[in-house]
This record gives structure tokens, C-alpha cells and sequence, in this order.
């Protein structure tokens, strides 16, 4: 392994901030395979294309934290390989299955393949969601982000410069709070 | 802490994986018969479930950013090198096709011809008499100071014996002495001299060389449109490309 990407890998596995700047890291490096694989040799459109960048690019963090990417090859070479698989495999179920249509945002919190801006009311829900995290307020959203994204409350004060992991407990469920009053529940 | 932020960290734990096997029974049993256990389970999954799609299409506008600004910043290195290739290729043929002066020309040739006669083999003394040998004794000093006076004391020496300047045949090579010493007028005479003794071809080639050096384009040009025109000549290609670049000066 190099140590361009074993710096990453521990930097992962290290958590907190080193964490955050290594998945960020991660995010940009590979940013030209957009064009060269997904949309040119996979002819993807560019959403469907950020869609599969951002999955793949999930799929090797957590192989990386699962520790289960061993460094037999370069990590962008595993990038790229991930990529690519998870685009045909997307290209593949867009050709078999036609998209669906649907009326609940809960069906894109479970299928990512379908486009919000397709349905009307979908994109309607969806166009809510984003004004609705930003009432929340920054530092609600700012938690929230970050422990939906699986970092531990010891992490989260160390990146947001919080004072303890308590704190940030207390806090998010304040925020958890706030955010089932906003979504009705 | 409350009974919920109580709740909230039970799921963490379950949904985390860190529970015994114990604790994940009795959970998943009070999720089974407690219906607002069940609740807040459901809601908290939700939750997180929102906030992760929400942050998946954060993350997709920050990928669409950044690859909006990668293609911006390919689009312009690939122009930047573009118009770099563009104006070395300009360049290049424009240069390339200036014609190359006189002088330039002598430059480019005179060398190259001088040193094709005289073989760096010849061995002799001071007493050498013929030019031939002499001069092909003296070139070897071409890259020293020496070079010049020896020259020149060679053409004292060589001029000195009669029988020497009197015979034809040696003509070319006192020729050779001058126009290397850049007494390019005597070097001319010579050569010119030299046309009716073997080196006939060599004799006629360095008359041209000797225009070039004087800059006399039209008498440089009429000696190398003749050897063009000698199709046994020895020296057709490179009197060709002079008189091309000599034709493209006017």
C-alpha cells in the first residue's frame, strides 16, 4: 500500500475530524471518473451519475471502516472498480425496471434509483425537506448531519468543537425533538 | 437524562450492533409488546432516515460542485494547451520557413566541407611540404589558439616556395588555408584557379562558400545554380538548398 492512502485509511479508521477531512479527501480525488466512466462509458445522465458517485463513494468508506479493502490494490483503483460496478448495476435495473411512480418520500428513503424530480408531489415533499432541516437551525443540522452520517458523540464535539460528547447528546436529542415536531410525528 | 434521551441511546445501542444477545431479546421484545416503544423506535429509525437523505442530497449538490469546477478547470488546461501547441506550431513553421541568410548559410556549410578535407590521419613534421598534408596537420589544431597562427605561418611558409604556388594541383589547398585564416579574397582566387586541377567540383563548391562569406548573393548564386545544373557533381543537394534559401531572400 502507498502511503498516499494509507494516510487516508488511518485517518478514516482514526475518526473525528481526521476523519472528516479524509472522507472529503476521498469525495474529490475521484471526481474526473464522473465524466471518463459514468457518463461517457456508462452513458449516465449526470444526476444518475452523482447518485452512483455518492453510493460508491459510500460503499468504500464503509469497506474501509469494515475493514474489509485490504490494500491488495490502490485505493483508486478499488474506487474506480467500485464505481463502475455499482453504474452498470444502476444502468442495468434503469433498463429493467422502468421507474417508479410514487407519491411517498418514503420510497426514496428506501429506493435512491428512483429520480426525485420525476413526481410532482415527490419533489414537492423533497423541496419541503430542505427548508425544513434548515429551520432547524446550523448547529441542529450540523449534529444531526453528522450522526446520521455514523460519527459517535465523542467525534461530533471534536469536529463541531463542542465541549464534550454529554454535550453533544444533549443536543441532538433537543434536535431530535425539534425534527419530529417538523415532521409530524 | 430523560426517560426518551434514555430511549434514544437503547436504540443507538441496538441499531449499532452493541448489545448481548440478552439485551437484544428483551429490546426486541418490549418493541414487540410496548406500542409506544414501538413508536418511538419507528420514529427515531425515520428520523435518521431523513436526515441521511437529506445529507445524501447535500453530499450530491457538493459532488455536482465539484465536479462542475473539475470540468471547468480541464476545459481551461486543455485550452491553455491548445493555444500553447497553436502558437509553438505558428511558431515553428514560421521560423522554420524563414529563409536563412549568407552568412547563415556559411555557417551551416563551411565547417562540414573543411572538415571532409582534411583527414585527420596525416602525420608529418614541420618539413611537410605539401599543402595537402599540411593543412590536414594543421586542422587538427582547429579548436585551439594556436589555430590561426599556425595558419598562417603555414601560408608564410607555403607561399615562400615557388614550385609550390606554381602547380595547380595545389591550388584548392591554399585556397583552403586562406578562406580558413578568413582571407576570404586570396582564398577566392585560388579556388577559382583551382578549376582547371582535379578538385575541379571542390574548387567550384568553395568558390560559392566564398560568395556566401563575401554576401555576393548573385555570384553565390550563379556558382550553385551550376553545380545544380552538373547533374555529376558531388555537391547538388546541398547547392540546392542554399540556392533555395538565397532565392527566398529577394
Amino acid at each position: 500500500m502507498n502511503d498516499e492512502d494509507k494516510k487516508l485509511i488511518d485517518d478514516i479508521l482514526e475518526g473525528g475530524i481526521r476523519k472528516r477531512r479524509a472522507c472529503n479527501q476521498l469525495l474529490k480525488d475521484h471526481i474526473r471518473y464522473i465524466y471518463s466512466l459514468l457518463i461517457g462509458k456508462l452513458n449516465l445522465t449526470e444526476d444518475d451519475a452523482y447518485t452512483v458517485y455518492h453510493d460508491s463513494w459510500v460503499k468504500v468508506l464503509e469497506s474501509i471502516e469494515a475493514r474489509t479493502f485490504r490494500g491488495n490494490s490502490k485505493l483508486s483503483t478499488y474506487f474506480y472498480t467500485t464505481l463502475y460496478r455499482t453504474g452498470l448495476n444502476f444502468s442495468n435495473r434503469i433498463k429493467r425496471e422502468p421507474q417508479k411512480e410514487s407519491t411517498d418520500i418514503l420510497v426514496h428513503l428506501e429506493d435512491e434509483r428512483v429520480s426525485p424530480s420525476k413526481s410532482l408531489e415527490v419533489s414537492d415533499q423533497i423541496k419541503a425537506l430542505e427548508p425544513m432541516m434548515n429551520s432547524l437551525g446550523n448547529n441542529c443540522k450540523d449534529i444531526l448531519l453528522k450522526w446520521a452520517d455514523g460519527y459517535n458523540m465523542k467525534e461530533i464535539a471534536q469536529i463541531l468543537g463542542l465541549a464534550n460528547a454529554k454535550v453533544v447528546k444533549a443536543r441532538k436529542s433537543q434536535c431530535l425533538k425539534k425534527l419530529k415536531k417538523l415532521l409530524g410525528l | 437524562m430523560t426517560n426518551q434521551d434514555n430511549l434514544y441511546d437503547i436504540i443507538e445501542q441496538y441499531l449499532n450492533g452493541a448489545m448481548t444477545p440478552e439485551e437484544k431479546l428483551t429490546f426486541e421484545r418490549e418493541y414487540d409488546t410496548n406500542p409506544d416503544v414501538k413508536k418511538e423506535v419507528d420514529d427515531y429509525i425515520l428520523m435518521k432516515k431523513v436526515v441521511r437523505y437529506h445529507g445524501s442530497l447535500q453530499r450530491k449538490k457538493e459532488i455536482e460542485t465539484l465536479y462542475k469546477e473539475h470540468r471547468i478547470k480541464r476545459t481551461r488546461t486543455w485550452q491553455i494547451l491548445f493555444a500553447a501547441a497553436a502558437v509553438f506550431i505558428i511558431g515553428f513553421f514560421y521560423l522554420a520557413n524563414q529563409p536563412q541568410t549568407p552568412l547563415k548559410l556559411l555557417d551551416q556549410y563551411a565547417s562540414i566541407t573543411v572538415e571532409e578535407y582534411s583527414p585527420g590521419t596525416m602525420m608529418g613534421d614541420d618539413s611537410t611540404t605539401s599543402p595537402k598534408e599540411r593543412f590536414a596537420q594543421v586542422y587538427k589544431l582547429k579548436d585551439e589558439d594556436a589555430y590561426q597562427d599556425s595558419l598562417e605561418a603555414s601560408i608564410v611558409r607555403l607561399e615562400a616556395n615557388e614550385r609550390i604556388t606554381s602547380n595547380t594541383e595545389n591550388a584548392f589547398f591554399l585556397g583552403l588555408f586562406h578562406f580558413e585564416a578568413g582571407n576570404i579574397s586570396e582564398a577566392l582566387a585560388y579556388f577559382k584557379k583551382a578549376e582547371s586541377s582535379s578538385d575541379v567540383m571542390a574548387a567550384e563548391w568553395m568558390q560559392g562558400l566564398c560568395y556566401l562569406a563575401q554576401e555576393d548573393v548573385p555570384n553565390a548564386k550563379r556558382i550553385f545554380k551550376k553545380i545544380v545544373e552538373n547533374p555529376d557533381h558531388d555537391y547538388p543537394d546541398r547547392a540546392k538548398d542554399i540556392l533555395k534559401n538565397l532565392n527566398r531572400l529577394e
